[in-house]
């Protein structure tokens, strides 16, 4: 058994969801959403749009992903474990709370991984530009788009997964889920209020909202504009690297092991 | 873990949410105050598709309701007479032909039952009372199918039926003809914009011709003497623009193939509208010309 020595939780829990079997389905749907959607829409009038079509559909899909099966997968195996007293167990067995958060962390971490890869995929195999030029800056943009996109998900996922620990899953999947949507809409929603207002105090409340919309760049994507300047991607991935160490050293303050 | 402990680590998760805040205030460029549509949908090929779906409950609302009120003379009069959409009427007439043909050639049993559910699929929405709609309540029917057609719009820039009838929309509903003018201008140039677009297609083309013709009787309203002004120059530039656009893709379709492919309703539909778009561009030229020698 000396496997089972290193990383037993994260063993545990990712044969776990292998065996529940939806993570095939959201797998399967990844590649089937990106090639089916496309062709619902009036495409023979303009070919052209096809191929954006089928690179929007699957990170389209992979947005879907972090609003529903992967919050809700992280806060269920969270209260899952817990409940079942596995965490005190291992606890009691030596692993520190970190390592314990972490492991847990780690088997929802490659289901998301899995979809932004199924998402590069698409995009690169379905949807690479004739050009070689273009096909260069989309090559650089849908790999710009797969970091976002990881810096944004993988906080609130732990997010989901500590919360599940301490509360009903349900709650648990609703938080980040909730914190996904404020971030995406609340931006453009509360911006000709809040943002636009005199009040200092009204504004730095804007400007506290996640801004998760800064990593949604299918437009780019869509429209062909080619990938962000450096100087703005970097601004944006630090902006959600920090915003998500905050949200994980949250997690980490939440994560109980106590059943 | 200690409460002291717990406390620092809040403190420092809150001080990261705020630091990293911070970095919006030294960027200059990133208080951009346009809202981004999420995911792109607005003008995209599913824009496009949703746009289509909005079709049929906008045409409800124009009529008061009443999904198929003009469609072959058979039903009875709309309560209001609506020109608007003589475009997506002419649309719904060849589908109800074909239809009835398809239904009536057969003479299966199936074809029958399929008769009677489209029969009360419009019954469904058929209106019952004779009583006259109150004025608040066009209001609301107005405001609402404004809403509506400005949406899909939004979704759909493409679109030369949305295009147009949201032109007429604003031209006809507002108080103040000068604001509606440069309501209409701004439209029209943000279809020739969309039109000369490099991923634009065939409708989105029509649609800029269609822009740059609805321009161009704006100017022209005033007598052929104004017909020396430059901006005509530049709207018949624009409208030719988007004629050869449009005359490329349709020979690019027909070259690699994909012409064939457009449904024949939908075919027909783009050609007759180009159609009518290069013979308006014809009289035009002839009126410009005549107001030149002049």
């Amino acid at each position: 058994m000396k496997s089972l020595r290193t990383w037993p939780l994260f063993r545990l829990a990712i044969s776990g969801l292998v065996v529940r079997g939806s993570c095939w389905l959201l797998m399967f749907g990844a590649v089937f959403f990106a090639w089916v959607a496309p062709l619902l829409t009036p495409w023979q009038e303009n070919p052209q749009i096809l191929q954006p079509a089928r690179a929007q559909a699957a990170w389209f899909y992979s947005w879907m992903a972090l609003f529903t099966w992967l919050p809700f997968q992280a806060s269920a195996l969270g209260n899952r474990m817990r409940r079942e007293g596995m965490l005190e167990h291992q606890y009691a067995g030596g692993f520190g709370r970190l390592s314990l958060c972490m492991q847990l962390g780690a088997s929802i971490w490659i289901w998301m991984f899995i979809v932004v890869l199924l998402s590069v995929f698409c995009c690169l195999i379905f949807a690479l530009p004739k050009r070689p030029d273009e096909a260069h800056m989309w090559l650089i943009l849908v790999l710009q788009y797969a970091v976002v996109y990881m810096l944004t998900s993988a906080p609130l996922l732990m997010l989901a997964l500590s919360l599940g620990t301490i509360t009903h899953e349900i709650i648990a999947f609703l938080v980040p889920t909730g914190l996904l949507f404020i971030g995406f809409f609340g931006y453009s929603w509360l911006g000709p209020l809040f943002g636009g207002a005199d009040s200092t105090l009204l504004k730095s409340l804007w400007i506290a909202l996640p801004h998760y919309h800064l990593a949604d760049l299918t437009p780019r994507l869509v429209f062909k504009m080619g990938p962000l300047p450096f100087d703005s991607f970097m601004t944006t991935s630090v902006i959600l690297f920090v915003q998500g160490a905050s949200i994980n050293i949250i997690s980490l303050c939440l994560f109980r092991t106590r059943s | 873990m200690s409460f002291s402990h717990t406390l620092i680590n809040w403190a420092v998760a809150g001080g990261l949410w705020w630091g990293s805040h911070l970095i919006f205030c030294f960027q200059t460029s990133a208080d951009d105050p346009r809202p981004s549509a999420a995911f792109a949908i607005a003008g995209s090929a599913y824009g496009s598709l949703a746009a289509r779906l909005i079709r049929d409950s906008l045409h409800s609302y124009w009529h008061g309701g009443e999904s198929y009120s003009k469609i072959g003379g058979e039903t009875h009069e709309s309560s209001r007479e609506s020109p608007k959409f003589t475009l997506r009427s002419a649309h719904a007439k060849q589908a109800h032909e074909l239809s009835k043909k398809m239904s009536f050639s057969g003479g299966l049993w199936i074809d029958s039952i399929v008769n009677v559910v489209d029969q009360l699929e419009k019954k469904r929405t058929k209106r019952a009372s004779n009583l006259p709609l109150s004025n608040a309540h066009h209001r609301f029917l107005d405001a609402v199918a404004d809403v509506r057609l400005r949406f899909a719009y939004e979704l759909d820039p493409g679109d030369p039926t949305l295009y147009e009838i949201l032109h007429f929309h604003i031209v006809s509903r507002s108080d103040s003809s000068v604001a509606a003018q440069v309501a209409a201008e701004m439209l029209a140039q943000k279809a020739i914009t969309y039109a000369l677009h490099d991923q634009a297609g065939l409708s989105a083309a029509l649609t800029g011709a269609g822009a740059a013709i609805n321009l161009l009787n704006i100017r022209l309203q005033h007598g052929p003497t104004a017909s020396h002004d430059p901006l005509i120059k530049y709207d018949i530039q624009h409208l030719e623009q988007c004629l050869v656009k449009y005359a490329t893709l349709h020979a690019n379709a027909q070259n690699e193939g994909w012409w064939a492919k457009i449904s024949d309703i939908r075919r027909k539909e783009i050609e007759d509208h180009a159609q009518m778009l290069s013979r308006i561009y014809d009289m035009i030229k002839k009126t410009v010309s005549r107001g030149a020698s002049r």
